[in-house]
């Protein structure tokens, strides 16, 4: 973590200095532990501020769309990913782009942290030899890094970004996990169980659009929920059908786009399992075209190709 | 608030036969934004039609909706009369409440009714969105293009080149003539093949108007009506053909051997070929990948030079060829060459292939003594393997037995379920011919029906029952091999009622006619569909049999199904005469039902650029931004770009989102 740190603050500290870039996108200190924080660096000088941490959630992607001058960013692979369709679909200049690629080890998910902690406050911590050490007012516990990774790093395959100019440190292995096993429980349930699942989540929806506006994909110059004319949908989070019809559009327009990278379900302030939906749309869309999102960039979406009788033969 | 009135047509019996055509009206008249509702015998009469005009002239209504039968023959009447009294025309709107309900919910009067209301109910609502549009006329560059070279083809082009317009031929072979060149004798005149097609293949070779584009397949097609933007590859020939005369004397020098397709795989054509003695255009092109490269001369390499005589080691090929049109060292590009083509209407007339013997594994298909009818056709014709002599392929002999098996992967749930519709004349025919020259020949065919509808064929079917030849009812079960090159046919005779076998010395199949390869694919880049069988689907089986759902596009002979020379000559020039109609007019109206792109909400994220199938879209910048923007003039309104739009910001007139909300809504309630 401090060499890759080192080495991120090199890279823009010359990038800025030699001109390459008017702006590096990366990750500062958080404000709490295990937190880290995007940030925008536009003097050499402050370079300094760029670190690497397990805090670093943020898929960076949502900062670069339609950008006028020339920038870097610190991309995972999660986040390169996004570049790669945000390209295909013309919101980035990949000439005005240099990508800082970066091995991802998983990020931690602070919710597990919170609750295992069970209420007590967590003053500091820190990740030694695949352990998490958690410390507050009279206690320390070590917990294996596994267990608290976000569940998206759990089934993640390219932790290694797709696409880059530069890289730093060491490709990690990418983990034989089965990256849809986590579905097997909501897609066992019947449809209506379903449906009273989703209810049951997005009851609690207050209609923040934090979900959509962390997500990188999500840039339709006017969302359809805040279209009037026609209003798909009312403006109030108290209609849970509403909330559902929201939940499933966004997850739609996502076909084919979505790299799972789990940044809607982090936004959530309400921590609203948004996942299993995009997720589930990305097995399907797997399955149906064949086609992982983010992975070429000379695939065509899905949706944006016309079908050929080899695609038709999915269905 | 809009005026609306509805018209209710009984259609006779048709609608009201199965539906409560007052309960309707009743129900219509209350309606929101309806200020009539009437009904009458027929609607499409002129006395219909003058309810319409009238109620309009009198200021009673500004827009029209008619319940009735289907739009696809009966809009443009109404949107007429609707223009007569006054109104612009596409402030009218139709419910189908004959083939989408009185029709089939016939048994069910009650259901029906209630199904018309709804969908009177949903039409209603619609017609409160619709807006006043104004049409647009396109020019028409007046040429056409036939894509296949076979006699559908090569009418079609004729006739569109003596009514004077530019037609350009594209066949995918190197020669004109298609499947009609390989057969001896054509029913029911029995009149040699290559005798009547030769001075047509003449013609279309030697015709001012028509540009031949033999070895060359359609690559994209962009456009529509009257302005089509064609894409042809001309494959590489290897063969300067303008200096070739097609003298043949590449063609004999060549040492190398590849099976003939133009005789069934029966005997070797050379790797440098012409396809058949009466091409046209008579010229040679090289098959690259069964050329031996004679002399290490690769195409696009210097020749070595002889070490003693101090002259370039030539190839075969080059050597024997007297007008420098064979020449190894020239640089071809493999891929051949695009040649750009602006036409304002196609015809598809791509024909057919005929099915292999592989697939019929109970018919012994190993045996070289079972052939299938196209085989045994290019062993009678003077132009086959044997020069036109009856011998059979394992020894040569003269076969003294023949059977022939009908409906060999036709009327076959296996395979296909569809009648082939020419075998049943073509065995009788090529039995007939074997008769007549060899009389002690036995013939017998197996057959499910004798179907020999069609003028004069009944009688042509009498007459070879008189020449002797047998005709037995009952499917082949099976064809066995026996010692000597026999082979021995089990089948069982329905008229007997029992088993039968027989030995032969050659069994003929009369394999299933299916579409050409590669037919489906030329479908999608032209934008019309195949049926449920492959052959391409016409608008409308009776009254539009040469037509597709894309205007301009006609369709003739077998890519539409199975036919004989006849037919797939009537239909091609009845598609030549559909297709010349734009070509005379000069000018085509163009519904204002397209797409429009809100340039303010537009991300520029060009899914829709990428489907547009009539490349209509384009990415242009507006204030350093990238919006999507639709060429009016190439929009056709298929809507797959509105469907598409992940922003939602693209709307299909006629077809807005706010008249598809009110229908839903409408049939909702």
């Amino acid at each position: 973590m401090r060499e890759l740190t080192k080495a991120i603050q090199e890279t823009a500290q010359k990038l800025l200095q030699d001109k390459e870039v008017e702006l590096v996108v990366g990750f500062a200190e958080g404000s709490l532990p295990l937190r880290n924080t995007p940030c925008f660096i536009r003097q050499p000088e402050e370079a300094q501020r760029l670190v690497w941490g397990y805090g670093c959630e943020n898929n960076l992607a949502t900062y670069l769309r339609k950008r006028p001058e020339k920038l870097a960013v610190v991309a995972k692979g999660c986040d390169s990913r996004s570049i790669v369709e945000l390209i295909k679909e013309n919101q980035i200049n990949r000439e005005k782009l240099v990508i800082i690629g970066v091995p991802c080890q998983g990020m931690i998910d602070r919710k597990k942290v919170t609750r295992l902690l069970a209420g007590r406050e967590l003053l500091e911590a820190e990740v030694k030899d695949g352990q998490v050490v958690l410390k507050g007012k009279g206690y320390s516990e070590a917990v294996p890094r596994e267990q608290l990774l976000h569940d998206s790093c759990l089934t993640c395959q390219h932790p290694n970004p797709v696409l880059f100019d530069i890289m730093l440190g060491e490709p990690v292995p990418v983990k034989e996990a089965d990256s849809f096993g986590d579905l097997a429980s909501f897609e066992a349930k019947a449809p209506a169980e379903k449906r009273a699942y989703l209810i049951q989540e997005l009851s609690r929806c207050i209609r923040c659009y934090a979900c959509r506006q962390a997500c990188p994909m999500c840039f339709c110059e006017e969302c359809f929920a805040d279209c009037s004319m026609p209003q798909w949908l009312s403006k109030s989070s108290l209609n849970v059908q509403d909330n559902v019809f929201f939940q499933a559009v966004r997850a739609l327009h996502l076909a084919g786009r979505c790299v799972d990278c789990g940044a809607c379900d982090r936004a959530c302030p309400t921590s609203i399992d948004l996942r299993t939906l995009t997720h589930k749309m990305v097995k399907d869309v797997q399955e149906l075209f064949g086609y992982t999102a983010g992975v070429s960039l000379e695939e065509k979406p899905p949706l944006a190709a016309p079908l050929s009788s080899s695609t038709l033969n999915h269905f | 608030m809009p005026r609306i009135g509805v018209y209710i047509c009984h259609c006779g019996e048709n609608i009201a036969g199965a539906v409560n055509v007052e309960e309707v009206r009743k129900y219509a008249e209350k309606l929101p934004g309806v200020v009539l509702a009437r009904d009458y015998l027929f609607m499409c009469s002129d006395p219909g039609q003058e309810l319409i005009k009238q109620d309009i002239r009198n200021g009673l209504i500004d827009r029209v909706v008619v319940a009735a039968c289907t739009p696809r023959t009966h809009e443009p009447i109404f949107r007429k009369s609707v223009e007569d009294g006054g109104l612009n025309k596409y402030l009218f709107e139709m419910a189908n409440i004959r083939d989408q309900d009185s029709w089939p919910h016939w048994h069910d009067k009650e259901g029906a009714t209630a199904k018309a209301k709804k969908l009177v109910a949903s039409a209603v609502a619609k017609a409160a969105f619709l807006e006043p549009l104004d049409d647009r006329f396109v020019e028409v560059t007046r040429a056409s293009m036939v894509v296949g070279g076979g006699v559908a083809g090569m009418f079609a082009a004729l006739d569109l080149a003596n009514m004077g317009y530019k037609v350009y031929l594209v066949e995918k072979n190197p020669s004109v003539g298609g499947n009609m060149a390989k057969l001896d004798k054509t029913f029911p005149t029995n009149d040699c093949s290559a005798c009547i097609l030769t001075p047509i293949m003449v013609q279309v070779g030697t015709h001012p108007n028509i540009e031949l584009l033999t070895y060359s397949e359609v690559e994209s097609v962009e456009g529509s009506i009257g302005n089509f933007k064609v894409k042809v590859r001309k494959k590489q020939t290897y063969i300067d053909w303008d200096k070739c005369t097609g003298c043949g004397d590449c063609v004999n020098a060549c040492p190398a051997k590849v099976p003939n397709e133009f005789n069934e795989g029966m005997d070797n054509r050379k790797a440098i070929y012409i396809e058949f003695p009466q091409a046209v255009p008579k010229r040679a092109v090289v098959d690259i990948e069964h050329c031996l490269s004679c002399a290490k001369r690769t195409i696009g390499t210097k020749p070595r030079i002889h070490s003693k005589t101090g002259e370039p080691i030539l190839a075969p090929c080059e050597k024997a060829c007297k007008t420098g049109a064979c020449d190894r060292s020239r640089e071809y590009n493999p891929e051949g060459e695009i040649v750009e083509l602006n036409v304002g209407t196609i015809i598809v007339a791509t024909g057919y292939k005929v099915m292999d013997k592989a697939p019929f594994k109970e018919y012994s298909p190993q045996s070289p003594n079972v052939i299938t009818a196209m085989q045994l056709e290019r062993i009678l014709s003077a132009t086959g393997p044997t020069e036109g002599h009856f011998h059979r392929p394992s020894d040569g002999e003269k076969p003294k037995t023949i059977a022939f098996i009908s409906c060999v992967g036709s009327r076959d749930k296996r395979y296909h379920t569809y009648c082939s519709k020419v075998c049943c004349m073509y065995m009788l025919k090529e039995a007939r011919l074997i008769k007549e020259k060899y009389p002690d020949t036995n013939i017998y065919i197996f057959f499910i029906d004798v179907r020999t509808g069609g003028k004069d064929f009944e009688e042509y079917y009498n007459y070879c029952r008189d020449l002797g030849i047998k005709m037995l009812r009952g499917r082949v079960g099976a064809v066995d091999e026996l010692p000597g090159d026999r082979l021995r046919v089990r089948a069982y005779d329905v008229d007997l009622g029992a088993p039968v076998e027989l030995e032969a010395d050659l069994v003929v199949l009369a394999t299933a006619v299916e579409p050409a390869p590669g037919l489906e694919e030329l479908g999608r880049k032209l934008g019309i569909t195949c049926g449920s069988e492959g052959f391409l689907k016409e608008m409308h089986t009776k009254l539009y049999p040469v037509e597709t759902p894309v205007k301009g596009i006609y369709i003739a002979g077998c890519a539409q199904g199975p036919k004989d020379i006849p037919e797939s000559v009537s239909q091609a020039r009845a598609a030549s005469s559909a297709a010349a109609v734009p070509l005379t007019l000069g000018k085509v109206v163009v519904e204002p039902l397209i797409s429009e792109v809100n340039q303010r909400k537009c991300a520029g994220c060009g899914t829709c650029v990428q489907l547009c199938p009539y490349s209509a879209i384009r990415l242009v910048e507006d204030k350093g931004r990238l919006r999507a923007k639709i060429d009016e003039a190439l929009c056709a309104g298929c809507g797959v770009c509105a469907a598409a739009c992940p922003s939602g910001v693209i709307t299909l007139h006629g077809f807005t989102n706010a008249q598809i909300h009110a229908q839903i809504k409408a049939l909702a309630c």
